[in-house]
């Protein structure tokens, strides 16, 4: 009878814990793939040797965001290969002149405005402290976003625990405030939510 | 067969509860939750569109600072000062967030007074109009007169009132009550010249003494002010004379902590160490028509009896005296506070007579004359531009509220004894159901910051004429009205002929730029750039106008000096400053009340009688802004009347009591209690206290009509 109540007892505790570790994150996110697979290995690369600047350039207002159609137009105007994303890029975007729906994994959410220019320009912070090294990925992962406060993923981070495993594991306001307390840069509310 | 118990369920489920519980999920659910809570798809998102900048200036008080909106799809997401200006207080910070606060109105409104709350019933602005000129017409026929409560005179809208009361019997437009700037009234009656007509010069200076100014809370203005009194203030010194230890007492090389009340004593004190030791401008002062009087009066009024009177030591008074005649000029301010109002006439003829002996009328460095702005039209006749204690009580039928250009603090008894016995008919103009409007029967909706063109007029502390204009960035709602257009229709129905060709409030604004650009007189000073140039450069009127929309601001040519032959040191308070300068000792506080009441309010707080919400958290929050919920006072005087901090009291005065929390702090003086009159529950938000009482309303109202402080007394609950 004893091993019995220790056994439901683990059966309970197991259970819950699978469940608030293992199939909780499954629920909470909802996975989208992005609309065409995109290689940044391949642009940064050899091939064809960009830099990050080239495609992710500050524009006259200070915004800093993912390149337009009309960066991609120029060497896309007739497909570079035989991939599916190749095609897709050119039969769907580029021939008919429409933007390209990316879903941005380090999307703030509406209350935050968020300014590159500062950051990249007086404080000289590289852009992998934020977004990690993604510059030599192969693909893109899928989108996954919240289904309660539909934010991204990123923005609190892969982990299920409020720990960080890298600089870049989320983008939180407390990640914010931490990064500004380390280089002694003031802050204040209104600096971020207008 | 296994038997499942009761106590194995038991256990499977306590087992579940830790595993729960040392999982993320119930705290990742409370965060997820809580965001979930604020993106519900009725909260209003700004759109998406291209990102501008525009140059504005921002039309909440009177200061007019330059303001730089950024746009996202033309409509502004945030609000900065341009660079080289001074940083933008925390009302002019979020002041894009007004348009959208909860006591905005957005249609007419009837204001029905229940016994828990106030209530509005929705009216046509039709009903509005006819019920207005019903009233004018009953004003006619010798009901009662006519008078608009103007809480910013100055305005081109203001002559539109004028000119629409200069025909109805005794018809007069009131300058808000307690306003700053309103004790150059009493110098202008002591120098015998015409009204609204001085200006203060800062920038030469070498001396400021301030009675009672906050200058650090944005008095005045705060641009002028900041950068002749901030970290590197130079050779400009201040001397600042409060019973309470404001940040203006923080920033100040001499504080003189006068008991509250004893103003005047202090300064006939100043006066008399100034006469005997020949201190004096003796030219200034042969021009006083009284300065026999004036002298035998203050010559009753030694150092060490006002030292006995004020509390504050006789050297100290002697210091201060010899202190101001070795740095001159300097200029002698009566301050007014945005929650206290006004000194008593007494004191602030006291007070501003300082200035007349030290000669600082028509001097560089102290009041300088000001030629008004060109009015936007021409008219044979003007109603005139009163104070409220020039008004008989009892007399006002009709009162009509302009609030549309902002709002003051100041008991409602002040207006409401001038109404007729029956209470006459109360019409006002104000974006929101706050502040003034709230005592109103009949409140149409006006344009607040950034719905509508605004002109900003030079404020009072301006050494000259200026004129800017805050350009606007929103669409105006729908349900309000124009006040000029309002102006209109009541003349219309009323059957009154009124000058000049125009139909809104833009009309009359562009007007009065035609006429100064017609003068020619002047500069055109761009914020954007800091460019500097003659109006005589502008080409044309519009030219004028689109520079001064992007934020550009008209400064007049200097002024002349004050053409002042005749001068009245007593002024019109002869009678009240020699029972005070024969009286040897402190005012003494009856026993049924022993404390005097301060109510004291920052101008951010009440410029417009509301606060962003995102300012209401803050404040709610922190310690940033006082509660008008706390009384604070001296810690020796709270053990003295056995009063702990944090308990829950009564704060009573003849006139009332209301509720409040105890605190106390070093910063006040003892017998003294310090209560801020805003941001109050509607101000921040809260729409279901309206009939709460607020302090200003059990304040005593003195014979010039002022509320600067009040015998009370604290029962802990």
């Amino acid at each position: 009878m004893r091993h019995r109540g220790f056994l439901a007892f683990g059966i309970g505790l197991g259970t819950a814990l699978f469940c608030g570790w293992i199939a909780f994150p499954y629920a909470l996110y909802r996975q989208t793939e992005q609309p065409i697979q995109f290689s940044h290995k391949i642009h940064t690369g050899e091939k064809a040797g960009l830099t990050c600047e080239e495609c992710h350039a500050l524009t006259a207002e200070g915004r800093l965001g993912l390149p337009k159609l009309d960066k991609c137009a120029p060497c896309h105007s007739e497909p570079q290969g035989k991939t599916t994303a190749e095609k897709l890029l050119v039969d769907r975007y580029v021939s008919k002149g429409r933007e390209v729906p990316w879903l941005v994994y380090a999307r703030q959410p509406e209350n935050v405005y968020f300014s590159h220019a500062p950051h990249i320009k007086l404080a000289q912070i590289k852009c992998e402290r934020c977004h990690g090294p993604h510059g030599d990925t192969g693909s893109l992962r899928p989108f996954e976003q919240s289904r309660i406060s539909t934010y991204s993923r990123d923005i609190h981070g892969r982990s299920v625990l409020p720990i960080r495993r890298t600089e870049w594991g989320s983008m939180t306001m407390d990640d914010c405030s931490r990064c500004h307390r380390e280089r002694g840069v003031q802050e204040s509310c209104l600096t971020c939510h207008k | 067969m296994t038997n499942v118990t009761r106590r194995n369920l038991l256990k499977l489920a306590g087992g579940a509860a830790i595993g729960f519980m040392a999982s993320p999920m119930p705290w990742r659910l409370t965060d997820e939750l809580a965001i979930w809570t604020q993106n519900w798809s009725w909260i209003p998102v700004p759109p998406k569109g291209e990102v501008t900048t525009r140059m504005t200036a921002c039309s909440l008080c009177p200061s007019g600072c330059a303001v730089q909106a950024r746009c996202i799809g033309g409509l502004p997401v945030s609000l900065r000062a341009p660079a080289g200006s001074a940083a933008l207080c925390s009302l002019g910070l979020t002041g894009h967030h007004l348009p959208y606060h909860p006591a905005r109105l957005l249609a007419p409104v009837r204001v029905t007074e229940r016994a828990d709350a106030l209530h509005t019933n929705p009216v046509r602005l039709g009903e509005v109009v006819t019920e207005t000129a019903a009233a004018i017409a009953a004003a006619k026929a010798g009901l009662g007169t006519v008078a608009v409560l103007d809480m910013r005179p100055g305005r081109s809208i203001s002559w539109a009132w004028r000119s629409l009361l200069s025909g109805l019997p005794g018809g007069a437009v009131i300058a808000g009550p307690g306003r700053e700037g309103a004790s150059l009234a009493t110098l202008e009656r002591m120098l015998a010249i015409e009204s609204g007509s001085l200006g203060l010069d800062f920038e030469h200076a070498r001396t400021i003494v301030s009675f009672g100014a906050p200058l650090a809370d944005g008095w005045g203005s705060p641009r002028t002010l900041q950068r002749l009194l901030g970290g590197s203030r130079g050779n400009v010194r201040l001397i600042h004379v409060d019973p309470l230890r404001s940040p203006t007492a923080e920033i100040a090389d001499r504080w003189l902590p006068a008991r509250p009340g004893t103003e005047a004593v202090l300064a006939l004190g100043l006066a008399h160490v100034l006469i005997a030791e020949n201190l004096v401008d003796r030219a200034a002062a042969a021009k006083a028509v009284d300065f026999e009087r004036y002298s035998l009066l203050v010559s009753r009024v030694t150092a060490e009896k006002a030292a006995a009177v004020t509390g504050i030591a006789a050297d100290a008074i002697i210091a201060t005296a010899r202190e101001i005649a070795r740095a001159m000029p300097a200029v002698v301010l009566a301050g007014e506070d945005a929650g206290g109002g006004r000194f008593g006439r007494a004191a602030e003829t006291a007070i501003l007579g300082l200035n007349l002996i030290l000669g600082n009328a028509g001097k560089g460095g102290g009041f300088l004359a000001r030629p008004d702005l060109p009015a936007p039209f021409d008219s044979a006749s003007l109603a005139p531009v009163q104070d409220l204690d020039q008004l008989p009580d009892r007399s006002v039928a009709l009162l009509l509220i302009d609030a549309s250009a902002g709002d003051a603090a100041f008991p409602w008894r002040v207006v409401e004894r001038k109404l007729i016995a029956k209470g006459g008919l109360v019409v006002a103009l104000s974006p929101f159901f706050a502040g003034t409007a709230r005592h109103a029967n009949l409140i149409v909706p006006a344009p607040t910051f950034l719905e509508a063109m605004f002109e900003l007029p030079a404020g009072f502390d301006a050494p000259a004429a200026t004129l800017g204009i805050s350009a606007p960035l929103i669409a105006a709602r729908e349900g309000g009205a124009d006040p000029a257009s309002f102006v209109r229709a009541v003349a219309a129905a009323s059957r009154i002929d009124l000058p000049g060709a125009w139909a809104r409030s833009e009309d009359l604004i562009k007007a009065r730029v035609a006429r100064i650009h017609r003068v020619g007189r002047g500069s055109v000073m761009s914020i954007a750039d800091g460019a500097e140039k003659p109006l005589a450069a502008v080409a044309t009127p519009d030219a004028l106008l689109e520079a001064l929309m992007g934020g550009a601001k008209w400064e007049d040519a200097p002024s002349p000096s004050v053409q002042s032959m005749k001068t009245m040191l007593l002024g019109d308070a002869a009678g009240e400053l020699e029972r005070i300068s024969t009286c040897a000792t402190a005012p003494k506080q009856s026993p049924q009340y022993p404390l005097t009441l301060l109510p004291r309010a920052p101008r951010d707080a009440t410029a417009s009688a509301v606060v962003s919400p995102v300012i209401t958290k803050l404040y709610r929050e922190s310690v940033l802004r006082r509660s008008p919920e706390t009384a604070v006072l001296n810690p020796a005087t709270a053990r003295e009347l056995r009063l702990r901090a944090g308990r829950k009291a009564s704060l009573e005065t003849a006139a009332g009591a209301i509720g409040v929390t105890i605190a106390t702090s070093g910063s006040v003086m003892p017998g003294a209690v310090e209560i801020a009159v805003s941001p109050g529950a509607i101000a921040l938000g809260d729409m279901h206290t309206a009939v709460k009482m607020e302090i200003l309303e059990i304040c005593a109202i003195d014979e010039s009509g002022g509320w600067r402080q009040s015998a009370a007394r604290l029962v802990e609950a």
